[in-house]
């Protein structure tokens, strides 16, 4: 009677080995490109302020969003609201910005600055047309209440996002 | 263009970019259009790009439009053109080309060259027609195969006969070297003679005998043993059944 149990469960352990599991494996190239097209630097017409504007000194950061499909991803772009390096600071740090389109590849990507959400510090644009875009992102900061900064390097970062929709 | 592109032989217009900005209200209609006259078409244009600001805000537009190898000569005046209401401010219209300094130094360096001309080699027309110069050109080589024939029958006949004049020279060098080593061995015999160095008995001649066969052997039989009698026996038996197959197997047929 034992021998005929243990007959009976190897065959069922012999019928399981049948099932195969198949790898299936796939790369998706983003259609989506950032590319920094120019690094901003800060320039300080006051004692207490930093900006990018020219007229103060300063040089516009400018990112392209390269997009080689239309209607399918979100750009987002958010402008510094801190320091990512500075020399020790004892007083509030007050950011402000602003993006905008700076130029497009095709006519149509001009709404896009009609277009755009702005939240906090971010701005959101629908890339709704294949080519490229050039976003200018300005940043401003004001150290206390018409406080000089202290010397040293400052540095912050924009963040440039390409979110599929 | 002329003022435009350098005038380098076989330059080449590959890329085409252009950026302008455009100063609008976006509910007017206006159509911007950058465009190159195609020089040797009149009326047609080598490159027209157009871009439609209707309902949209003014703006900075960058475009790069890539062009086949255009060759420079194609391209006419340049010209950006508007229609609608609006104003276009900024705008810059970039080329990219491309050219071979050997061609410019000469067209002639490189067949790819525009304006290479293939160089003439100078060819002697015949003055007889064409199938009198081919039978001529095989008379010629006809008699010369011939001629040479004749020369190496002629060569080889010189050989034979000088062959068949000129005696054997070992034949030559035999005879005198015979007759001196004779001399000098039968000087050397003389002597050794003399000298009594050597045997008598090599000088002594043996008498011409003749020895006949003495021993004679009877005839006799013998007799086969019996080990080869019943070999020979079965043999026989052999051979006769297979000759007295034959038969058998013509009675069956």
């Amino acid at each position: 009677m034992n021998k005929l149990m243990l007959c009976a469960i190897s065959a069922i352990f012999v019928s399981g080995a049948y099932a195969e599991e198949i790898p299936i494996t796939g790369n998706v190239e983003s259609k989506c490109v950032i590319i920094t097209d120019t690094a901003g630097i800060y320039g300080n017409p006051t004692p207490s302020n930093l900006s990018t504007d020219p007229t103060d000194g300063g040089v516009t950061p400018i990112v392209r969003y390269d997009v080689s499909m239309a209607e399918y991803y979100k750009a987002l772009i958010s402008w510094p609201d801190e320091f990512s390096q500075s020399p020790q600071l004892t007083d509030t740090v007050a950011f402000d910005g602003e993006v905008e389109v700076d130029r497009v590849s095709v006519s149509t990507m001009s709404s896009y600055e009609t277009d755009k959400i702005e939240y906090q510090n971010t701005t959101e644009y629908d890339l709704t047309e294949a080519g490229s875009t050039w976003f200018k992102i300005e940043s401003e900061a004001d150290y206390g209440f018409s406080k000089a900064f202290p010397g040293g390097t400052y540095r912050s970062l924009v963040t440039a996002e390409c979110i599929a929709q | 263009m002329s003022n435009v592109l350098p005038a380098y032989t076989g330059l080449q217009v590959n890329g085409v970019f252009y950026r302008y900005t455009t100063v609008k209200d976006p509910d007017t209609g206006m159509i911007v259009t950058v465009q190159n006259e195609d020089a040797l078409n009149a009326g047609q244009y080598i490159f027209r790009e157009q871009d439609d600001w209707s309902g949209l805000p003014g703006n900075t537009i960058q475009k790069a439009v890539l062009q086949p190898y255009v060759d420079q000569n194609r391209w006419g005046d340049g010209s950006i053109q508007i229609e609608g209401q609006g104003e276009v401010v900024d705008a810059s219209v970039i080329y990219t080309y491309r050219y071979d300094e050997d061609c410019v130094v000469s067209p002639q360096n490189n067949p790819s060259c525009p304006g290479f001309v293939m160089p003439e080699i100078d060819i002697p027309e015949p003055t007889a027609p064409i199938d009198d110069i081919i039978q001529d050109e095989l008379d010629r080589r006809r008699v010369a195969e011939s001629d040479m024939e004749q020369d190496d029958i002629d060569r080889k006949k010189i050989k034979d006969e000088k062959d068949n004049g000129r005696p054997m020279i070992e034949v030559l060098l035999g005879n005198p070297n015979t007759s001196v080593l004779g001399g000098v061995s039968q000087i050397l015999h003389d002597n050794l003679v003399l000298l009594d160095v050597v045997p008598p008995s090599y000088l002594t001649e043996l008498p011409s005998t003749v020895y006949e066969d003495t021993i004679t052997l009877p005839d006799a039989e013998l007799l086969d043993n019996v080990l080869i009698r019943r070999a020979n026996y079965s043999q026989e038996l052999l051979h006769e059944r297979l000759v007295d197959l034959q038969y058998q197997l013509g009675e069956s047929k």
